[in-house]
């Protein structure tokens, strides 16, 4: 007899209870051989044939009996992992391309809800997301002035000064006023033209942290009274203007009829801040300019300086605040008469820039991701169908021993792949959408920016898809074993969504995302409809306007007067041309002139309690080209000028605050007003939205301009054209101009029309985009609630070939049916419409003239989703009413 | 046919019974299935080592009297929970495998 322990040890390295026990099993096969009367060699034989392949069982011993939780090397699991996942990929990528119909599905479901997310990140991330272009934003303030009667008023100069040597808070300091200024002809024949920049202190460019990149920037010696005039160019303008050349600097440009030294230009990109009008092309001193401009040192000049601040480290907001009230304190008791009520308002630079988008923009990247959830649902659903489908190939897995995280790990990795592919698609049309943006961003409203996949927009997407992949992967499994059982991968239940309560709950959560997100949209829609209801006060068709800015060649306000006059004039013989007339500032222009008043002969009212109106400057027949009506009284004429008796005419609003009780509007006629000098009242027209439709609703007073005490320098023109057609006018009203002089440059041209399309288009935008959201939102959850519905029904024909069977009509079966799908759909919208109730009122500037509680839209949107429900249960439903019931039972 | 996934119910349900030293494993397998399904030392071995690492397993030295030394092995609790689970899933593969080889309707 063989020694079989030696047999087993010479062919099998193992240890030596593995071997004896080896040896006894074929010990014992040897022995029954003999037993059955076999010879020897043919006993040995058979049970030698135990065993064919000696290597291999060695390494299935070895593997058999390798530790679980063994010290394998880490490198080596994971190794052995990625090799477990890259062929778990190939089978995820073979499976898709057989099962073509659902992996199409799958990915283009995915692919417009990532790529409407990827493309929302990719306008918030460069609008609102990402961090300012310089050094430590978040230290960066913005500091302006506020009082009971103005919220929000800029910096005087006076109040400026005593900041910067009053405080502790800050690092630097710097005062900052915008400015329009005439370029005349330079670097060859380029015409003048206007552009604009700003006149800064000499802190402003070491706050931002920022260097030159040719020459220097504004130094403290330029910033004293009298110092010479100098500029400092942007990157843009001194390419696009002086042609990128060096020898530039140290000469000298005609701005506003003074010569500036160009002493240095700022790299590309600076200073890059989001802005919804244009970057400064320049940067001038502001000190030299306050000295020329006496009316600036008074404390009660509030006009447009903002004031920027780079708190010191370790400083926080609320403590630069306490150290900025004490002083501002102390300085109303120094001037009572300028500065009693004056406090200051201190905010992050940031949310100064973006205070009105940032909102906005927000909402939409939660509404788009809002929708890419609604799509992953959708892509569960699908995943849910699908693995009922692949039931017996789960089986065999499982059979052939595939554990349940190994099954887990396949389902995930088939979601990945599903998520990659959607990525591409979506990133692919998000690329699409923001080529198509970037040119339409000042139409919208929104900075001048470029727009693309960035690192920040991959990175987004890679956060996106691995999100939709666990989603995608693991909720089906999830779902599948709302039953409890705890192999639900490859047992019946997968497939069987739970007995369709998965389905359903998926019904639901699509519902209540999309009711969300309609109800959102609905209520800016409404808000937009009741925007074009309010009349603007003027009729904007068939004109056209345009702004004039005088040089420094027109130094008093008689040359001033005397241009503008004469520009009137020719205006107006223009053939074509059936009224001409000029106001400052124009309506929709961006900025207003508030002013307070008191009505003369009334008690004077309490310092920095008076009633406010904007004031405009008028010339010429502005009303008549402007389509606005008189309603008492007559127009200013040639003969209000600054010899005549002030007068002043005002809008029906402010008639309505300060004299309703006067019986007619002809009695308002020869009251007098006190504005900057007290003015009789001659003339009542009807109101105008000066500030945009959904601006602050102002009271308005108009002035002649030829009895302004101020603000003769600028001037826009209207013109309306005889027989409508405005775009005819332009050439020969901009002829007219410069012929009278040619270093002055009309801008600002645009039709009175363009203005108000343009004063509508961030709301029309947030409007359109929110209701692309929800359309999208609604378009997946009608396909998610028909997939579920049929693939119900699908399950169900068998108990519905019975039912009708026994005599069950069509109705009852559909209406069973349409109860089945619509009843969580309803619950759905039900609670989406509970939960819209607490984000409606984020919408905030959005809203226009309904509340974030608005009926017709809280009615309107369940309503229209369920009906959209209904029509995707009803085909489902149909199908399932046209069951032969023996059909059904036989397929049993 | 998959013979570890089937094996292992097979193995399983055997020792659920009582403890079983390998050869007797074997045989039963042959006797039970009529020959049709055939369990060699080489699939067997490493099959009983990986339900042992498992813990649905625990084998044994034991020396009877007037027998040799054998290696029993016995079905833990956690093997019995297993084999239950399994037995479930065994009635469904086998009612798919039943789909797939009994002709289709109509």
């Amino acid at each position: 007899m063989p020694d079989w322990q030696a047999v087993v040890r010479q062919r099998l390295r193992a240890e030596p209870d593995v071997v004896a026990e080896l040896a006894q099993q074929l010990e014992q096969a040897y022995e029954a051989a003999l037993a059955d009367g076999l010879p020897d060699a043919d006993a040995r034989a058979r049970a030698e044939a135990q065993v064919p392949d000696w290597p291999g069982l060695a390494r299935a011993v070895a593997d058999a009996r390798a530790p679980l939780a063994a010290p394998v090397p880490l490198r080596a699991r994971l190794a052995l992992a990625a090799a477990g996942v890259s062929s778990d990929t190939r089978q995820a990528v073979r499976g898709l391309f057989r099962a073509g119909g659902f992996a199409a599905a799958a990915i283009a479901t995915l692919g417009l809800g990532i790529g409407l997310c990827v493309a929302m990140f990719g306008l918030a991330n460069v609008l609102v997301l990402r961090p300012l272009p310089f050094p430590e934003p978040q230290r960066v303030m913005a500091l302006l002035e506020t009082s009971r009667q103005f919220p929000q008023m800029g910096v005087s100069w006076p109040d400026f000064q005593d900041w910067a040597t009053g405080t502790h808070s800050f690092e630097h300091l710097t005062a900052t006023r915008g400015t329009v200024q005439v370029l005349a002809r330079a670097g060859g024949e380029t015409p003048a033209e206007m552009i604009t920049g700003l006149r800064v202190t000499s802190g402003y460019f070491p706050l931002l942290g920022a260097r030159p990149a040719l020459g220097r920037t504004i130094l403290p010696a330029d910033d004293r009274p009298g110092a010479a005039d100098v500029v400092v160019a942007s990157w843009s303008f001194f390419q696009r203007r002086l042609g990128g050349d060096r020898s530039w600097l140290g000469r000298t440009l005609d701005m506003d009829g003074r010569p500036r030294t160009l002493v240095g230009v700022m790299p590309p990109g600076f200073p890059g801040l989001p802005s919804a009008g244009s970057e400064p092309e320049f940067w001038q001193p502001l000190g030299p300019f306050i000295a020329r401009n006496p009316p600036f040192k008074q404390r009660s000049n509030h006009a447009g300086i903002l004031v920027l601040g780079r708190l010191r480290p370790g400083v926080s907001q609320s403590h630069a605040e306490q150290d900025v009230d004490a002083l501002m304190h102390s300085l109303a008791q120094a001037y009572p008469a300028t500065n009693q009520g004056v406090l200051v308002a201190i905010q992050p630079f940031r949310d100064l820039l973006e205070g009105d988008f940032r909102q906005p923009l927000l909402m939409l990247l939660a509404a788009s991701g809002l929708v890419l959830l609604i799509a992953c649902l959708n892509v569960v659903n699908l995943v849910l169908a699908r693995s009922l489908q692949r039931e017996r190939e789960q089986s065999i897995r499982a059979a052939l021993g595939a554990s349940w995280a190994r099954l887990l790990r396949g389902q995930v990795v088939d979601a990945f792949v599903l998520s990659l592919g959607g990525a591409a698609v979506g990133l692919g049309l998000a690329a699409a959408a923001l080529r198509m943006v970037t040119p339409l961003l000042p139409a919208l409203g929104l900075p001048i920016a470029r727009l693309g996949l960035s690192a920040d927009v991959y990175g987004f997407s890679a956060v996106v898809v691995t999100a939709c992949g666990l989603i995608c992967g693991l909720a089906p499994a999830a779902l599948g074993s709302m039953r409890g059982d705890p192999t639900l991968l490859h047992s019946r239940t997968a497939g069987a969504f739970g007995g369709g309560r998965a389905g359903r709950m998926l019904v639901a959560a699509e519902m209540l995302g999309s009711v969300v997100l309609l109800i959102g949209s609905g209520l800016v829609i409404h808000s937009l409809m009741r925007l074009q209801e309010v009349r603007y006060g003027f009729e904007p068709q068939g004109r056209f306007s345009f702004i004039i800015g005088l040089t420094a060649n027109y130094p008093t306000g008689a040359m001033q007067r005397q241009f503008f006059r004469e520009a009137e004039r020719r205006l107006t013989d223009i053939p074509g041309v059936a009224a001409a007339g000029g106001a400052f500032p124009l309506p929709l222009a961006g900025y207003e002139i508030e002013q307070p008043y008191f009505v003369a002969g009334r008690p004077q009212p309490e310092r920095g309690r008076e009633p406010t109106a904007d004031v405009v400057n008028l010339r010429g027949r502005y009303f008549a080209a402007m389509g606005m009506r008189l309603l008492a009284g007559r127009p200013f004429t040639e003969h209000d000028d600054e010899h005549a008796p002030d007068v002043a005419i005002v809008d029906d609003t402010l008639v309505r605050r300060e004299f309703a009780h006067e019986p007619s509007l002809n009695a308002v006629l020869g009251k007098r007003i006190h504005l900057d000098r007290e003015r009789t009242i001659v003339g009542v027209v009807n109101h105008v939205q000066d500030r945009g439709l959904a601006g602050r609703e102002a009271a308005e007073i108009y002035i002649p301009q030829d009895q302004s005490s101020g603000m003769l320098a600028a001037l826009s023109f209207v013109l309306q054209a005889r027989d409508g057609d405005a775009n005819q006018l332009r050439r020969p009203a901009l002829a007219a101009i410069n012929g009278m002089d040619p270093g002055l440059a009309a801008t600002d041209v645009l039709s009175m029309a363009e203005r108000v399309k343009a004063d509508l288009a961030p709301r029309r935008a947030a409007a359109g985009l929110l209701g692309a959201c929800a359309g999208l939102a609604l378009l997946l959850a009608c396909l998610g609630i028909y997939g579920v519905i049929s693939f119900l029904v699908a399950r169900r024909t068998h108990e519905i070939g019975i039912r009708m069977a026994l005599g069950a009509s069509r109705g009852r079966v559909m209406t069973a049916v349409l109860r089945q799908g619509l009843g969580w759909a309803a619950a759905g919208a039900v609670l989406g419409a509970l939960i819209a109730t607490r984000i409606g009122p984020a919408l905030g500037t959005l809203l226009f003239g309904v509340t974030s509680l608005d009926p017709l839209t809280y009615v309107a949107a369940p309503t229209v989703l369920l009906l959209a429900a209904a029509l995707a249960c009803l085909l489902p439903a149909r199908r399932a009413t046209r069951v032969d019931p023996l059909e059904a039972l036989r397929a049993e | 046919m998959e013979a570890r996934g089937s094996a292992e119910v097979v193995v399983l349900a055997l020792l659920d019974a009582r403890a079983r030293h390998g050869y007797e494993l074997a045989k039963l397998v042959e006797q039970r299935s009529a020959g049709a399904l055939q369990l060699h030392a080489a699939s067997l071995y490493p099959l009983l080592y990986r339900l042992e690492r498992r813990g649905w397993v625990v084998g044994r030295w034991v020396e009877k009297a007037g027998e040799r030394r054998r290696r029993y092995y016995k079905l833990t609790a956690a093997g019995r929970r297993a084999l239950a689970v399994q037995r479930q899933d065994w009635g469904a593969y086998l009612a798919g495998l039943r789909a797939v080889i009994l002709p289709e309707k109509g």
